[in-house]
């Protein structure tokens, strides 16, 4: 399958990943409106992680033998058939926060008051580029 | 009646069981499987107790992983005796399987202690789907009231979670003097019992039900041994779950507390294997034999087994006791060592009005975590227990606010972003 | 310590109904100029420290951003201009030598501007590059005066033996530009991208860093006062050697890294202690005449075995043609001349703006004096400083030059905004700046790309200018100054040039 790869030397930690994720994953799918007029404010499913000199943009993984997907209790977490991508139903979902003990990247956000799973990354859910990657201005995502 | 032969036959078809299978069919696509479960269907047994809460409108388990595993389910297929001397098993129905390689996956019984009372109706346990039926049904004629639930372990929190959802007035009774005694620590504890205190829970600690009193078979009230009494015609026995070996008396395999196997998840009869919560492993980090119920695990032992059941030679690195739990409005994370005895231990903690994080080292190695409510990155220590990564290093950042992989060395940061698969 | 008399230079506006506060901009700038406030969720700017670099509005994700030039709101006055007032302010201040960045900014005539092409019409066919082959290759390094050939052999035996040439794909090559004074990432870019087209780029006087003698077959490394770097290993790996003795932007004085940009690596490079300042001396201090300057090259050529070029580069002067006459006589396969307006990574201003002159005219007359002196052969001749465009090359080659270095024109295709703050190492781009946080910023994967693509879009339209002249070889357009035609030019400036006034014919 086609993953995001990340050169962590070409990020300037300047967080438009972060921002046109979270774009692409609010209401609207307008920046403006998204930051501006969406309470809550959707959540980035890609993070920067950023100490000293050294930033890089950590996203789902979307590993071949998935823990989150393993320990998932209701088969929320499942495979995408056509991307192999990990993706969660909302509607399964019951937030028992079984995948977030097992992710050992820690790249899945909780939403408390729904107990849902409230971010992960989809791969953007069939754009043939994730807007991360495209909107990264030094090509320190790749999708390849 | 004759025998019916396969190549596998999976004692017990639950997630200790499904991972055996898949393992298996990755190497082998041809062998015949057979897998037997006593119950109806294919269910996951965390979602009892959401159901019952009506959070979930079934429980049986489906995922895209499971399709063209190819195997023969016998439902309702209840093994009775394994022979001693031969691979043959014979269920209570009478028929019988010869098998090659053999998976032992019956899982766990709840533990009820000899209560005086305790087969009146209203008094119930919680871990099966007919234990949830049964109660559903009670509930139906009976206004559950009150429910008193016995045990303040995970098993009591779950099943006070579910009756959290129904509405009803719920007493904990709890032996210890806190709850949640192995998942952790006092202050943990604390935060808890303030939770489920705010949620209108009423916990009883340092007592235990002595009788169950009833009134022409019915459940009228738990008398406590401090003397107290509870009345209310609904009781769940929540105390824990023993593994389920009964069975396996008089056939040759090894039992202590649960079937013991070795690191390749084989009995000490050659070719009969054993994973999940009837199997008694080693401890990853104490190295000492115990049985770990808990989904992961099960998982684990369950792809180990079926890995070397087709041929492969893997071994199992130990188990972690890790759980989580979510009541009212706290959420706890648990794993390892949590409450280590004496010893050369450093504890670093961060504590705040609604969240604490402590975390256990032993020479300069993560071997336990305990998370409350701040639980985003709880996967990242228990990968570092697991991986058994030195983090003296890094030790004084693990608690920071934007703690994350940025601060764990190079190549395992690199093995775990680059590298597409994770070790199991 | 008295209020600054200094008003910004620059004017951040934001647009408050497009900005979300996401503070792209406050962690892009260097200069501080972006702030956000938690406690108002939003972004301020204070515009005292903004040098118009333009990051911040390429990358704000709303376009909530516009950097523009303030408005000063004295009274115009044409002899005290605004850059003059900030100027005195800033002295009266600082009291020191201002410095600056990048080439001369004042507004002297450009020559390229007022010189136009020629193209055919029905007398000689033009020539169409997509159906037939134009040739852009170029050979730098001395010429033979004629060729001995025994012509008893089948085939025939060039008998004499030709000196150590450069081959290039293309007449444009990379100028001289230290690592030190660029990042890492952006020497790079220029190398790879010299390496994939065929063409070189240039060491500048900092060394070689050890990873760069992978592109040895690509580089010129330089010799200059300062002799930083300079080791027989250094002149070995590299394709050609150029002994600098002038740079346009600063003809006359020496050169300065500050020491903020000397960074352990540059350190390692230069051989010069962490945080430095690496002052090359104005001259050589082993060259003081013609003959001084042959003994140098005679020690390289013997340093290499003879079997690399030699260059030389000096800053287009009032003498410029005199002394490039000596420095070919001295034995320099090529002389490199720069203009007035080739850049610099840190320079005096008053120099930077007021010394030397503008390269079409050095260039004309340098070629003018060669062939005069029969010695044109003898060297080959690269000009710099200032190259905009491949209608500039085409240009030049038609006066006379065999090939360009290009400098600003690379940085800016690596995406220098010219805010010509290089001196401060705190360049927004990465270009400039050994700052690790800012040198990311710039991909070398990127930056390469980049650079080919430029290389190849100039040879294409230097291939059509060609074309249409009716012209198949660069080679044949070479000091061709009839393709040439000057417009808006005084008799003296045609002269100059050697090029006719537009309208006359043959
Ligand atoms: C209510 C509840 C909530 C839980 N919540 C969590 C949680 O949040 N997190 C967590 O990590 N773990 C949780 N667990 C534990 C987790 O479900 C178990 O660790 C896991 O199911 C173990 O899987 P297993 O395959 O070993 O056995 P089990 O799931 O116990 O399955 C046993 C299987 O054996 C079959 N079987 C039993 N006896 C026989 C026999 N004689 N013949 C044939 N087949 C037989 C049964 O039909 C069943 O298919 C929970 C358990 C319960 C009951
Ligand atoms: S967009 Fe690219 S450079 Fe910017 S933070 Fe994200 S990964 Fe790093
Ligand atoms: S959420 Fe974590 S464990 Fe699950 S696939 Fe993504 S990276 Fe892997
Ligand atoms: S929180 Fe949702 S997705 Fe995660 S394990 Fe639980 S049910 Fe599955
Ligand atoms: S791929 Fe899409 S969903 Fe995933 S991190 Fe990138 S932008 Fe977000």
């Amino acid at each position: 399958m086609k993953r995001i790869r990340i050169h962590e030397e070409y990020c300037i930690g300047c967080r438009l990943c972060e921002i046109n994720c979270l774009v692409k994953h609010s209401r609207s799918g307008k920046i403006i409106k998204a930051f501006r007029g969406e309470e809550p404010r959707s959540l980035p499913r890609v993070r920067v992680e950023e100490e000293g000199y050294l930033s890089f943009a950590l996203q789902c993984r979307h590993c071949d033998d998935a823990p989150c997907l393993e320990n998932c209790p209701t088969g929320a977490m499942y495979r995408d058939e056509e991307t192999q991508a990990v993706l969660c139903d909302e509607d399964k979902c019951i937030g028992c926060w079984m995948c977030i003990m097992s992710c050992p990247l820690g790249v899945i956000q909780r939403e408390r008051k729904t107990k849902k799973v409230a971010s992960k990354c989809d791969l953007c859910r069939g754009e043939e580029i994730p807007v991360c990657v495209k909107n990264c201005p030094n090509e320190a995502l790749a999708y390849e | 009646m004759s025998d019916i032969k396969t190549r596998y036959l999976l004692v017990g078809f639950s997630v200790a069981g499904w991972w055996c299978a898949r393992a298996i069919r990755e190497r082998d696509r041809n062998g015949k499987i057979v897998a037997l479960t006593k119950e109806n269907g294919v269910y996951s047994p965390p979602l009892i107790t959401y159901y019952l809460g009506n959070k979930v409108s079934t429980i049986d388990y489906r995922s895209g992983w499971m399709e063209n595993l190819d195997l023969e389910l016998v439902p309702g297929g209840e093994a009775k005796k394994l022979e001693r001397e031969n691979n043959r098993l014979i269920l209570a129905s009478g028929e019988s399987f010869v098998f090659e390689k053999a998976l032992i996956a019956t899982g766990g019984l709840p533990i009820v202690p000899p209560i005086p009372g305790r087969e009146v109706t209203g008094v119930f346990t919680l871990t099966t789907p007919r234990d949830m039926q049964e109660i559903r049904e009670f509930m139906k004629f009976q206004e559950g009231e009150r429910v008193t639930i016995l045990g303040g372990g995970f098993i009591g929190l779950k099943t006070a979670e579910a009756f959290m959802e129904l509405g009803v007035k719920i007493t904990l009774v709890e032996l210890a003097n806190r709850l949640l005694q192995n998942m952790v620590d006092e202050r943990g504890s604390y935060y808890l019992e303030k939770a489920l205190e705010r949620a209108g829970l009423e916990v009883i600690k340092e007592d235990t039900v002595s009788e169950f009193q009833s009134r022409e078979g019915k459940l009228s009230g738990a008398l406590l041994q401090s003397g107290k009494y509870l009345p209310g015609n609904l009781a769940v026995v929540a105390i824990g779950v023993h593994p389920n070996i009964d069975w396996l008396q008089g056939s040759g395999i090894e039992l202590g507390r649960g079937v013991i196997v070795d690191e390749f998840q084989e009995s000490k009869r050659a070719g009969i294997f054993a994973a999940g919560d009837v199997a008694e492993t080693k401890n990853l980090i104490t190295g000492e034999r115990n049985v770990v119920a808990v989904w992961p695990e099960a998982v684990k032992q369950g792809k180990i087994a079926g890995e070397n059941m087709a041929g492969n030679r893997l071994s199992y690195p130990g188990s972690l006791p890790v759980n989580t739990v979510s009541v009212g409005e706290v959420t706890l994370v648990s794993a390892g060592l949590v409450n280590p005895p004496a010893g050369d231990f450093e504890f670093l903690t961060t504590v705040s009005d609604d969240s604490y994080r402590k975390l256990v080292l032993k020479d300069g190695y993560l071997v336990g975590v305990i998370l409350v409510n701040r639980i985003e990155k709880a996967g990242v220590y228990i990968n570092l227990i697991r991986q058994k990564v030195k983090v003296e290093s890094f030790k004084d950042r693990l608690l920071k606010e934007d703690f994350g992989m940025i601060n764990l060395p190079a190549e395992y940061r690199k093995h775990l972003v680059e590298g597409a698969s994770i070790e199991v | 310590m008295a209020k600054s008399l200094l008003f910004p230079e620059f004017k951040v506006v934001r647009d408050e109904n497009r900005c979300i506060a996401c503070q792209v901009c406050v962690r892009q700038c260097a200069n501080d100029v972006h702030i956000y406030d938690e406690e108002d969720d939003q972004v301020y700017s204070q515009e005292e420290t903004c040098v118009g670099c333009q990051r911040c509005v390429t990358l704000c994700p709303t376009r909530a951003l516009e950097v523009t030039k303030k408005e000063a709101g004295m009274r115009p006055n044409a002899n005290w201009s605004i850059n003059h007032l900030r100027n005195l302010y800033k002295q009266a201040e600082t009291g020191g030598v201002l410095l600056t960045g990048m080439g001369c900014s004042e507004d002297y005539p450009i020559y390229w501007d007022h010189l136009l092409l020629n193209a055919s019409q029905v007398t000689n066919p033009s020539i169409d590059p997509l159906r037939e082959p134009i040739e852009i290759k170029t050979f730098l390094g001395r010429k033979e005066e004629f060729l001995d050939t025994d012509w008893e052999e089948e085939p025939p035996v060039l008998k004499t033996q030709l000196a150590p040439q450069l081959e290039l794909s293309v007449p444009i090559m990379f100028s001289a530009m230290s690592y030190g004074s660029i990042s890492y990432n952006a020497f790079r870019s220029l190398a790879e991208a010299a390496q994939e087209i065929g063409t070189f780029c240039n060491s500048g006087e900092g060394g070689l860093h050890p990873d760069f003698y992978l592109f040895g077959g690509n580089i010129i490394v330089q010799v200059a006062s300062g002799r930083f770097g300079v080791h027989p290993g250094y002149l070995r790996a590299a394709a050609a050697v150029e002994i600098k003795i002038g740079q346009g932007a600063k003809p006359g004085i020496g050169g300065h890294l500050p020491g903020e940009k000397v960074s352990p690596d540059v350190s390692r490079t230069r051989k010069i202690p962490v945080g430095s300042d690496a002052i090359s001396p104005a001259p050589h201090h082993d060259i003081y005449s013609i003959e001084d300057l042959e003994r140098l090259i005679l020690a390289i050529k013997e340093a290499t075995n003879y079997k690399k070029p030699v260059s030389v580069k000096i800053a287009a002067v009032h003498n410029v043609a005199a002394i490039a006459s000596g420095v070919v006589r001295a034995g320099a396969d090529i002389v490199a001349i720069d203009g007035i307006r080739g850049g610099t990574g840190a320079a005096p201003q008053v120099i930077r703006d007021n010394v030397g002159i503008p390269i079409e005219l050095a260039l004309a007359q340098v070629d003018e004096r060669l062939r005069r002196e029969g010695i044109r052969h003898r060297a080959s001749l690269v000009i710099a400083g200032g190259i905009r465009s491949s209608s500039d090359i085409i240009k030049a080659i038609a006066l006379g030059a065999d090939a360009v270095y290009i400098g600003t024109a690379a940085l800016v295709a690596l995406g220098c905004h010219l805010c010509q703050k290089c001196y401060t190492g705190k360049c927004n781009w990465g270009i400039a700046t050994q700052d690790p946080y800012l040198t990311k910023r710039l991909n070398p994967n990127i930056g390469k790309r980049r650079l080919v693509a430029l290389l190849h879009a100039w040879s294409a339209e230097i291939k059509e200018m060609l074309g249409g002249m009716g012209v198949n070889a660069l080679e044949s357009l070479r000091g061709n100054r009839e393709h040439l035609r000057a417009v808006g030019l005084s008799r003296e400036e045609r002269e100059i040039l050697g090029v006719k006034a537009a309208g006359e014919g043959w």
